[in-house]
């Protein structure tokens, strides 16, 4: 890793945790005031035992040391509190750019939904954890020995002295052990979010799965997969909790022991009282306190940096991604120009290659061509999906898609309908469902315009989730229509309804169809057959019907 | 466990010796004994506390990995047979967080509870005995109480609240992933209607209620700590006053007295333990209470260990079936009766929503009809075991479910013994075959979550091939072709009628010219068997379906 890596990471690290930096510093401040609350304490307790040997009892210092002793208590009231906030904050922060990262990149970027989903929670919870409780833990660990050093100091100079020479030892393990324990980390979150894909996969598609009756040799892949996770985490344990080992023994040897074998030098050579020596040792114990805290809460730094690591990575995606955002331009109207367009995806595979065509205002277009000719990359630049690696194009107005295999959310058909136009009166809700022909199915349910789609819209049938998909497009009003195969889901009697419904929704638009059968090439006004990227032929409604042929060999010679 | 908890007891004891043992060798002994000696005792006592240590940590978390581990395959293996009907009302994202996030916290109840515990009340009891024995029982009775006061204190602030809250928290954070579930997966509509304010919306408000429940959760957290620290300090002063009066009345040495101060310092830090103990264990309790809450659901049908007797062939009785779905006020199959016999190629045909789904799920039995029965080959469905029914019946849905990993995989998922031979037999009777050779790495190229690098063509002739390896006596298929245009459909039906006489074949058909030729043909509407017969015959009775016919040859026209 070169120097400019790390400092880029450290910025990015800032911004993570922007949202909590009050937080942080409000529980920091608490954690040091606390330390020399209770170093007070200690310098009070050495003066008490020195006066019981010279003079007996003293009142006025007891009553200090339970003024100091309360005064702590309440700053012990800080820490959760603040952590809880900083971790909150964080958290909303950071699932809020997340979301945007993962709407930006998510359909095309190859991962795996539980991956992301896990990152999203388990790893988003941890970064939390780190901001609000270890990163103040970790700031108060380098700085309160130093506190209490001073304290030691204004004791005996000699002592604090050789004390401050021991004590960089102290960050510099921190940090070592740290960096061992984050590359730990880092493996077991992978696995762990590996582990989350397998279930989300194996989740959706138990139907099919029991329907094979794999569904329990599936789940014994997942104990091969858990006992794997465990196995390696073990293995990494057993070797860095030898290092936890080394540590808990300097740590005591070198701040304790010290500290008492100092006190009692320093005793002997009566330089310092034997209530003083007491609070040298007491000192001494506190000096290992916020270490202890650090060792107690290692899992939980080692852990939140690892997963701040994914964090960081997704976002990076997103950003990386916006960077090519320029090229795509808007205007009124509803024509389509694609000049020398090239696509390529992240994998490097070459979509479009070349694309240059017009397509006018009102004007009703297939495309049609073998899988990976470049039907759907070129939808998808219309809709900006996808931006350009080369070339420009522009789309005069606003885009909407009929999907093939439209996505529903969880939530009411209203919900759904409302993604389009969240401000849609109910009266246009049902203006757009009687359009689309789905009125009286959706009147026939029990709940109406509320009634639950299910998960992934697994409560309406194929044509139902195809005719929704309608009455979403036509709320969005929008001069450029892409259909994508809507026709192929459902049954015929439907698939005449749908016809129906997609006339009144591309009425004076423009429209551009993927087109895998003949029948939905009907009513076109032009094809443009696409090969290897481009357009290779560009054909009028008329000619298309006879160069198509039957069956158009082009298209399912290729697929098949 | 025992081991843990014993090695946590000594390290922590020795944490609490090792200053007191210290003070005592610095006030007695530091005049005239050498600091080497001294170095020596307590250099010994920090390398046994070290070792301790890791042998806490580790023959603790030995045992919690194991337990996570079987957890999680615990969870969904009580998932299995709740699917699918069982699950209809479940979001995917919060049962994934349920296997990994609930078990996750559950984790702290094995690995963090037990060893801690007995610390946080041996080793306090252990100082104060020491206090007794060596410096005067006085001390150590004063001493003993305020960190019991801490255990007993502790889970007691607002117990029954917290459970409330904690449980909030994590139903809160299920929600989240089911949101973010839905978000990735539907990205592309959200993008393409401008939506991500409407979502980002609900991440939003899901945040705001999180943050405010787990404020609430750290109010108490922070009383407990106050309350801590309270006693902690009560101890040093009560001690310190009960160690002066020792010592005024010459009962004690000025070292007793630095000791005893120092062992009431340390010595409650282990009680303090349970603060963390009890906020880990709330959220144990919480995790596992929605971990509970699916073990405890009754599955949708229950299968018969053993089957009465193996189906004789492939023929499919229904009598008089009906089924009512709880969201619907009509039913969604009334009194459907029919006997298809052995190896015959039926095809079901209807409008959207007549009933036909509900037929396959019964015929599947992913549920049982609210009346009437089904029988394959002469037995009750429910008299056959899953492995019984599973190899008699597939079905090819029309979404179909494919699985990451490689063509091969998901192939293997039907036939896990498949040889290569068969995997392209398969894949040839669905028309894929030359797209797969055409692939770089053919056979193991890798597919994507949810097939999604698959057109949806692709993805419903995998499903096919997938099918007929299992060669099951009975092949349902649910729309299965409806994403393949009309030369692939044809190759691919007549494929599979090719084999007509080696199984029944049952097809739930979109596009009726692709079931002219089957040798009945059922007509459902609104739940009803309407008609029933040849494709000449009910063309000729002028009903429903001929109506279809008509409507679908001017769609061909």
């Amino acid at each position: 890793m070169t120097d400019t890596d790390v400092s880029t990471g450290r910025e990015e690290r800032v911004r993570l945790f922007a949202a909590g930096r009050h937080g942080i510093r409000t529980s920091v401040l608490a954690g040091g005031a606390r330390a020399v609350l209770g170093a007070a304490a200690v310098v009070a307790i050495g003066r008490i035992i020195d006066r019981a040997g010279d003079q007996g009892f003293d009142t006025g210092l007891l009553t200090w040391l339970a003024v100091l002793l309360l005064g702590r208590a309440v700053l012990a009231v800080i820490p959760p509190l603040a952590a809880t906030i900083t971790a909150t904050r964080v958290e909303s922060d950071l699932r809020r750019r997340l979301l945007a990262a993962v709407m930006r990149v998510g359909p095309w970027s190859g991962r795996r939904t539980g991956d992301t989903v896990a990152k999203a929670t388990e790893g988003v919870d941890a970064v939390g954890a780190l901001a609000g409780t270890f990163l103040p833990q970790l700031i108060g660990g380098m700085t309160i020995p130093l506190l209490l050093i001073a304290v030691i100091a204004t004791i005996d100079l000699p002592t604090g002295a050789v004390l401050l020479a021991v004590l960089p030892l102290i960050p510099l393990l921190l940090r070592l052990l740290e960096k061992r324990f984050t590359s730990v980390s880092a493996r077991y979150r992978e696995t762990a979010d590996q582990l989350a894909s397998r279930f989300l996969d194996g989740i959706q598609g138990l139907r099919t799965l029991t329907a094979l009756d794999r569904a329990d040799a599936y789940g014994d892949d997942i104990e091969r997969e858990a006992e794997r996770l465990r196995d390696e985490t073990m293995r990494l344990l057993r070797v860095n909790q030898l290092a936890l080992l080394a540590v808990d023994t300097l740590f005591t040897f070198g701040t304790v022991v010290a500290a008492a074998a100092l006190a009692a030098t320093r005793l002997s050579a009566g330089a310092i009282s034997v209530g003083e020596a007491v609070a040298i040792v007491l000192l001494g114990v506190m000096l290992i306190e916020p270490l202890g805290q650090i060792g107690r809460f290692f899992y939980v730094g080692a852990i939140g940096r690892a997963a701040a690591a994914e964090v960081r990575e997704l976002l990076g995606l997103a950003t990386h991604d916006q960077d090519g955002a320029t090229s795509t331009e808007h205007q009124d109207g509803g024509t389509i120009e694609f000049d020398s367009v090239e696509f390529a995806y992240p994998d490097g595979t070459q979509a479009i290659d070349g694309a240059t065509f017009t397509i006018g205002a009102g004007e009703r277009v297939a495309l049609v061509g073998a899988s990976g000719a470049g039907k759907s990359t070129i939808a998808h630049l219309i809709l900006e999906l996808l931006q350009p690696t080369v070339g420009t194009v522009r789309v005069n107005g606003s885009a909407t898609l009929v999907p093939q295999r439209p996505f529903l959310f969880h939530g009411s058909v209203a919900d759904n309908l409302r993604l389009a136009k969240p401000d849609a009166t109910d009266q246009e809700l049902w203006t757009a469902l009687e359009a689309a022909d789905l009125a009286d199915a959706i009147r026939q349910r029990r709940d109406q315009l509320d009634a639950p789609v299910g998960e992934r819209g697994m409560r309406l049938s194929g044509g139902e989730l195809q005719r929704l998909a309608i009455a979403r497009a036509l709320l969005a009003d929008a001069e450029v229509v892409v259909l994508d195969e809507p026709t192929s889901n459902v049954d015929l009697a439907t698939e005449e309804r749908l016809r129906t419904a997609i006339e009144r929704l591309t009425v004076g638009r423009t429209v551009v169809i993927i087109a895998h059968r003949r029948s939905t090439i009907a009513g076109t006004d032009r094809v443009l057959i696409l090969d290897g990227g481009r357009p290779v032929r560009d054909l009028t409604g008329t000619d298309a019907a006879g160069i198509l042929g039957p069956g158009f060999a082009g298209q399912s010679g290729g697929e098949s | 466990m025992a081991a843990s908890a014993t090695a946590r007891v000594i390290n922590q004891g020795l944490g609490v010796a090792i200053p007191a043992v210290a003070v005592v060798t610095v006030i007695e002994f530091g005049a005239d004994s050498s600091v080497g000696n001294l170095l020596l005792v307590l250099g010994a006592m920090a390398v046994a506390k070290g070792t301790l240590r890791y042998v806490e940590q580790f023959t603790g978390h030995a045992v919690a990995f194991r337990l996570l581990a079987d957890l999680r395959v615990d969870a969904y293996r009580t998932l299995v047979p709740l699917a699918p009907a069982g699950l209809e009302d479940e979001r995917t994202g919060d049962l994934v967080n349920r296997v990994i996030g609930d078990i996750d916290r559950v984790e702290p109840f094995y690995a963090h509870t037990l060893a801690p515990m007995a610390s946080a009340v041996l080793v306090p009891i252990l100082a104060a005995v020491g206090l007794a024995v060596w410096v005067d029982p006085a001390v150590g009775l004063a001493f003993v109480a305020f960190p019991l006061l801490m255990v007993v204190v502790a889970p007691w602030i607002r117990a029954r609240r917290v459970a409330t809250l904690s449980r909030e928290a994590r139903d809160q954070s299920g929600e989240t992933a089911a949101l973010f579930t839905d978000a990735v997966q539907g990205a592309r509509d959200v993008v393409v209607f401008g939506a991500e304010g409407v979502i980002s919306g609900q991440v939003e408000a899901l945040s705001t209620t999180g943050a405010e429940v787990r404020t609430s959760l750290s109010r108490v957290a922070a009383a407990r700590s106050g309350i801590g620290d309270l006693l902690a300090g009560a101890a040093v002063v009560v001690v310190t006053l009960v160690v002066l009066d020792l010592f005024d009345a010459g009962v004690l040495d000025l070292a007793a007295v630095a000791a005893a101060i120092v062992v009431a310092w340390v010595g409650t830090g282990p009680a303090r333990a349970v603060e963390d103990i009890v906020a880990d264990l709330e959220q144990a309790l919480a995790a596992a209470g929605r971990l509970f809450e699916l073990s405890d659901r009754q599955p949708p049908v229950t299968f018969p260990t053993e089957s009465t007797r193996a189906p004789s062939d492939g023929s499919v009785l229904i009598e008089d079936v009906s089924v009512r779905h709880a969201h619907s006020d009509t039913p969604s199959l009334e009194a459907v009766a029919a006997a298809i016999p052995d190896t015959a190629y039926v095809a079901v045909v209807g409008p959207s929503g007549s009933g036909k789904s509900t037929l396959v799920e019964l015929l599947m039995r992913f549920r049982d009809p609210d009346g009437g029965r089904v029988s394959l080959g002469g037995v009750g469905l429910t008299d056959l075991n899953p492995a019984d029914l599973r190899t008699s019946v597939t079905l090819v849905a029309q979404r179909p479910d494919i699985f990451y990993g490689s063509i091969a995989s998901n192939l293997l998922l039907a036939h896990p013994e498949a040889s290569e031979d068969e995997l392209w037999t398969a894949l040839n009777s669905a028309a894929l075959g030359d797209w797969v050779r055409s692939l770089p790495h053919g056979l193991h190229t890798t597919i994507g979550e949810l097939g999604e690098t698959l057109s949806g063509g692709q993805r419903q002739r995998l499903a096919i091939a997938r099918a007929l390896l299992r060669d099951p006596k009975v092949l349902i298929l649910d729309e299965a072709t409806s994403e393949l245009d009309l030369d692939t459909e044809r190759r691919v039906l007549s494929a599979i009628a090719k084999e007509r006489g080696r199984r029944t074949v049952i097809v739930v058909a979109h596009r009726l010219d692709t079931v002219t030729d089957a040798d009945e043909i059922l007509v459902l509407d609104g739940g009803h068997l309407v008609e029933r017969g040849r494709h000449e015959d009910l063309v000729a009775a002028n009903g429903v379906y001929a109506g279809l016919w008509r409507r679908h040859l001017d769609v061909i026209e």
